[in-house]
């Protein structure tokens, strides 16, 4: 049930990030995103961990100008495919 | 100057007349001309005093006493002086009589056949003879883009399913590959030089036909270029270069969506997004098509405020472009990998030259989002596989919504206008029939086309249903309560159908609050086989009395319930009896 309650606070949160743009997150949805990842730890979610800290760097890189934003999109359809199958088989 | 009995050949023809020994198979003859005339010719040659053989161009010419024949090595253009306009008796003749020169100088001067004719060409007779290149090489290595450029975008892929389904050709090798296409009794011919140029079909069509295009990619699955491995660039494609392209711009767009945010997007984008949905249905691929659509709609829901929206939906169908875009991108050799990322589009409907069906029954449907109709389901023997047909309505329409009432569906279940007009789902939900030139989709659905041909065989009874006692799908149970595993790619399953063999009917309940008849079906000593449930409504009426009354009136005799597999439940659409299916939606 608590994972379950994890998964579906990421999901907002990546809907989030959808609905203001890739351009505009903000410096607390990175926070709220290392929340989560410190709660994957919690339950040894390493594929999660992993995805995760990819998207945040790709975020990280693409507002520093290092990064393309091709890289952050792939990141982040890449963990709600994640997400969305861990969920449906919970 | 050769003169072998009443052949008279000039120098230099044999290396030629080697290249027709191939083609004197009567098989090969027949497929060229027809039976009649192939006797004819062999009767002819026998009353023919003289032939003369002589080298015109690449090809011989061939005197024959009335009539003088320009012989080819790709023989479906050699040309007659006759005013017959397609193959004549006397081309039949031309190529018998050769074949019968190059044959007879063989035998009697063997080993010495690189010193006829001029003696600057000893070493390029060898080289003439056919079989000293790779046989079939331009088959083997044939360029697909080409092939399908020619063959038209539909007939190519419509065949290449067709192959994929297993409906390949039979290929023998001999002197010349013989390709028989079983379901149309046709014959195409391969000769080994030059095989696409000068392949023969017996539909008698010089180019490309269809015959020659399902032998040509049976060839090539033979080989094992269908297959599917991302290593083989040789592997077809079922993405062209345009669609591609489509897809690039497509991913563009959503890339672009995510970086600014839905929240920036506006009519544009609306508009943006369902030109990308029709130009997915017109590139065949269904599933992107649907989700653009989809996006459309929530865009324009988002911007007019409406209670529809939800951010969580949109965000998903985004990502879904996304993913399922880049995958296709980065595995457009895989074909297998691509089939099960792409679906088509539901009016994408592929033409099966024969099909076995058995029905399995019948049941009316409305859906919340306005339509109504009737489903039959059939067994497809070829395919082990359920099918349906639809006759559907949208009830949204001022002139239609009277019509969804239970006499108008049994008037449309009792209607003949299917299929040439000749049968009624009543007919078809209850027999065991061979379907021609059907048209069916990816989703295992039946198009109404006038073309297709039914023959009915007779009706469905319990031994036809005991014929199918070996597809084990049809029967296990045990997997209606196990429909909770998820995968993101899953393609929408075509329904699930399973014959649940009973005496009688147990635990026949009303639940009037939920509106559901739940009942179960019994064996011997009131053992229960699994559990059934029917929800109430104008169109199941009827149904929900008539399981009311076969559950207080026990007759224990053997008979099958055919049901649709639902997550924890069967939900029944007709009951199988020894005398034939009983439709009781309807009856």
């Amino acid at each position: 049930m608590v994972l379950d309650s994890l998964f579906k606070e990421l999901e907002l949160l990546l809907s989030d990030i959808a609905f203001t743009g890739i351009r505009n997150v903000q410096p607390v949805t990175l926070q709220k995103l290392d929340g989560l990842k410190q709660w994957m730890k919690e339950f040894g979610m390493s594929e999660a961990i992993r995805r995760i800290e990819a998207l945040s760097t790709s975020i990280r890189d693409y507002q520093a100008g290092e990064g393309t934003i091709a890289s952050v999109v792939s990141n982040l359809c890449a963990l709600d495919c994640y997400q969305k199958t861990v969920s449906g088989n919970l | 100057m050769d003169r072998k009995n009443h052949i008279i050949a000039a120098d230099g023809c044999l290396p030629l007349a080697k290249q027709f020994v191939p083609f004197t198979d009567e098989a090969f003859l027949v497929t060229l001309a027809n039976k009649g005339l192939y006797k004819r010719a062999l009767k002819d040659l026998e009353t023919t005093v003289q032939i003369e053989i002589s080298v015109s161009g690449e090809g011989l010419e061939v005197k024959l006493e009335d009539a003088s024949v320009h012989l080819l090595p790709d023989i479906a253009h050699s040309h007659c002086s006759c005013p017959s306009k397609t193959v004549c008796k006397h081309v039949l003749m031309a190529i018998l009589s050769v074949a019968e020169y190059a044959a007879s100088t063989e035998e009697e001067t063997p080993g010495e056949s690189s010193l006829e004719g001029n003696e600057t060409t000893p070493n390029t007779i060898p080289e003439a003879a056919p079989t000293s290149l790779e046989p079939w090489k331009s088959l083997k290595e044939v360029d697909i883009a080409i092939l399908r450029k020619q063959a038209g975008k539909k007939l190519f892929e419509d065949t290449l399913r067709l192959i994929q389904d297993g409906w390949t050709a039979e290929l023998k090798e001999g002197e010349m590959l013989e390709a028989t296409i079983n379901t149309e009794n046709i014959t195409v011919y391969f000769p080994q030089e030059d095989s696409l140029n000068r392949a023969i079909c017996k539909c008698g069509n010089n180019g490309l036909c269809r015959h020659k295009l399902i032998a040509i990619l049976s060839y090539l699955s033979k080989q094992g270029k269908i297959s599917g491995s991302a290593d083989d660039s040789s592997v077809i494609s079922l993405i062209p270069e345009e669609t591609m392209q489509l897809l690039e711009t497509a991913d563009t767009f959503v890339v672009s969506l995510l970086e600014r945010g839905l929240i920036h997007c506006g009519e544009n984008e609306v508009e943006a997004a369902i030109r990308f949905s029709i130009r997915m249905e017109t590139c065949g691929i269904g599933n992107l098509a649907r989700l653009f659509r989809s996006l459309s709609s929530d865009l324009e829901n988002m911007s007019a405020k409406h209670i529809g929206f939800n951010q969580l939906t949109t965000f998903a169908t985004l990502s879904r472009l996304h993913n399922t875009i880049r995958l296709v991108r980065e595995n457009t050799q895989d074909t297998e990998y691509i089939n099960r990322l792409i679906e088509g589009t539901r009016s994408d409907y592929y033409t099966t030259p024969v099909g076995h069906f058995t029905a399995l029954g019948a049941y009316p449907w409305q859906t919340r989002s306005g339509y109504f109709g009737i489903t039959a389901y059939f067994f497809y023997h070829e395919k082990q596989s359920v099918c349906t047909y639809t006759v559907s309505l949208a009830n949204y329409y001022e002139q239609t919504q009277a019509l969804m009432t239970p006499e108008n569906m049994r008037l449309q279940y009792s209607k003949n206008s299917h299929w040439e007009g000749s049968f009624s789902l009543q007919t078809l939900s209850r027999s065991t029939f061979v379907l021609r030139n059907f048209k069916m989709n990816r989703q295992n659905r039946f198009s109404s086309s006038g073309q297709t041909f039914c023959e009915i065989t007779e009706g469905v009874t319990s031994s036809s249903i005991r014929e199918l006692s070996d597809i084990n799908s049809l029967f296990d149970l045990s997997d209606i309560a196990d429909d909770t595993h998820y995968e993101y790619f899953r393609k929408k399953q075509p329904e699930q159908l399973v014959i649940v063999p009973f005496l009688r009917l147990g635990w026949v309940a009303f639940n009037r609050t939920e509106q559901k008849l739940t009942f179960t079906m019994e064996r011997e000593n009131e053992e229960p086989v699994a559990e059934g449930m029917i929800e109430f409504n104008q169109l199941n009426e009827q149904a929900v009395r008539r399981l009311e009354t076969i559950g207080k009136i026990p007759d224990n005799k053997p008979r099958f319930m055919i049901c649709r597999k639902s997550t924890g439940t069967l939900i029944p659409v007709a009951i199988l009896a020894e005398e034939g299916i009983y439709n009781f939606f309807f009856n």
